[in-house]
């Protein structure tokens, strides 16, 4: 909900990527008559736009005092609100809601950039995957990290020992086998694709979730999301391979591994599709859409590509 | 004799009865002020008339009324914090600008209806909209504060504005 949804298009969409160019400090005429059609193409587009023009006025038109509070309150205030929530009724809760500050990385994080898939072997018999835009900390012990931000997939052979992953909402514990996390704007995301493994959210008593079982963890509950899908995993390999998406899901997964942002207009968002598509090449992706659909890739702005009908 | 009424919320009342004064008692150690507490308590029951499904299949109610009292708790500090950022940053401006202490209270809720609009967004992309619209930062400058390349920004930019378009709408 909160991340962009590419793909659903639709003039709030359109208008808010026409915000982000225009709100840069220069801009180019060409750019400003391609907005200026914009606007008039569409009355719809006119509304959205009045609306991006009045949520943008409610912070730039903060008075000097305001703007610095909340600014601040933004870099200051987090760490500090988060670690207060797992303090504050700490004893209240379950009573093992553990109160250190997790974010707190010690020693050399692992991280990737956006469209980077790398391996990085934790210990003997332990390796970790971590896709795209993803950051993972080691934690006070050799056997306790922490997802930052993104993806990662571990794979730990027979008789390794068991291993703990902290994020946001909980933690999950692990032994041999083979399970993902996904920090996304709900929860963590797991999957269990080989071996049973444990969750610890922060506020809810520990559930465990077995083998070939996928759920959301968010710091109040574990809610199941039914089967893994087997190819789901293969982002380790390179390969995004989709079986029945629609446009706007396949084009909100390609998106994150581009540093630009990619879109669909409301009428391709609920074309089906089925295929296996190039992580490291997504224009190539995208090409490939454009051969095998009715669609088009268009590209708005420089940071900008659409999918269009054809 | 029980009305309809009063029979829909049983569950409530049974929930109040047995566990209100464990609950402001716990919240009040926490704040360190009864009135707060029992402000938090009440707000807490509050809450629940609105999930009486849930109630009706509940084991554990004191581990589920702290889920919600944390839940208003965070908020509370929350608050605070923002409160406390706005009072220093109106005490570094001379005494002549200050604002009138209803206009004060007018900005504090404009700025706690802010920070909640942007609580759910990943770190990064409030970072960015907040040093865009807040501090007018450049772009440029704000990718090499973060890390992250220019089209990175704009990316985020868009995702900070479309995430507050459908909150309001």
């Amino acid at each position: 909900m909160s991340a962009l949804t590419p793909g659903r298009g639709g003039p709030l969409e359109e208008a808010a990527v026409w915000f982000a160019e225009l709100a840069a400090d220069e801009v180019d005429p060409v750019i400003e008559r391609a907005w200026e059609r914009w606007l008039q193409a569409d009355s719809r587009n006119a509304v959205a736009w009045a609306r991006v023009e009045e949520i943008s006025a409610r912070f730039t038109g903060l008075p000097a005092s305001g703007r610095m509070a909340l600014a601040r309150r933004d870099s200051l205030g987090r760490r500090r609100a988060l670690k207060v929530l797992g303090l504050a009724l700490g004893g209240l809760a379950l009573g093992w809601a553990r109160p250190d500050d997790w974010r707190l990385g010690q020693g050399a994080d692992l991280s990737t950039a956006v469209g980077e898939i790398r391996a990085f072997d934790l210990a003997a018999g332990v390796r970790v995957w971590l896709n795209t835009d993803s950051q993972l900390a080691r934690g006070a012990t050799a056997d306790h990290w922490r997802l930052l931000r993104g993806e990662a997939l571990f794979e730990s052979r027979e008789g390794t020992a068991p291993r703990v992953l902290e994020a946001a909402p909980g933690r999950m514990r692990f032994g041999a086998g083979c399970c993902a996390v996904h920090a996304g704007d709900e929860g963590l995301e797991v999957a269990a694709y080989r071996g049973a493994l444990q969750l610890l959210p922060r506020q809810a008593r520990p559930e465990s979730l077995a083998q070939g079982a996928r759920a959301l963890m968010t710091a109040t509950a574990v809610q199941p999301l039914g089967p893994v899908d087997p190819g789901r995993q293969l982002w380790r390999q390179g390969r995004l391979v989709v079986d029945d998406w629609s446009m706007a899901a396949l084009v909100a997964e390609l998106g994150r591994y581009r540093p630009g942002l990619l879109t669909c207009t409301a009428t391709v968002a609920q074309l089906r599709v089925v295929g296996s598509y190039p992580l490291a090449d997504t224009d190539r992706a995208l090409a490939a859409l454009a051969d095998s659909l009715p669609v088009r890739v268009e590209r708005r702005l420089p940071w900008w590509v659409q999918i269009v009908p054809a | 004799m029980q009305t309809l009424e009063s029979d829909r919320h049983g569950h409530i009342r049974t929930l109040y009865l047995d566990h209100h004064g464990w609950l402001r008692e716990r919240l009040q150690r926490r704040l360190g002020c009864l009135g707060q507490a029992a402000d938090l308590a009440q707000d807490t029951f509050v809450r629940l008339l609105a999930r009486e499904a849930e109630l009706e299949r509940l084991r554990e109610p004191r581990a589920f009324l702290a889920t919600v009292a944390q839940g208003l708790l965070a908020n509370h500090w929350r608050r605070q914090a923002l409160e406390r950022a706005y009072l220093d940053a109106l005490a570094a401006q001379p005494q002549a600008v200050q604002p009138s202490p209803e206009a004060q209270a007018l900005i504090l809720e404009t700025l706690t209806e802010l920070d909640a609009l942007l609580d759910r967004l990943p770190g990064r992309v409030r970072q960015a909209f907040l040093l865009a619209q807040l501090e007018g930062l450049t772009y440029g400058v704000i990718a090499e504060r973060l890390g992250v390349s220019e089209r990175m920004i704009k990316k985020y930019m868009a995702q900070a504005m479309l995430h507050c378009l459908e909150l309001v709408s």
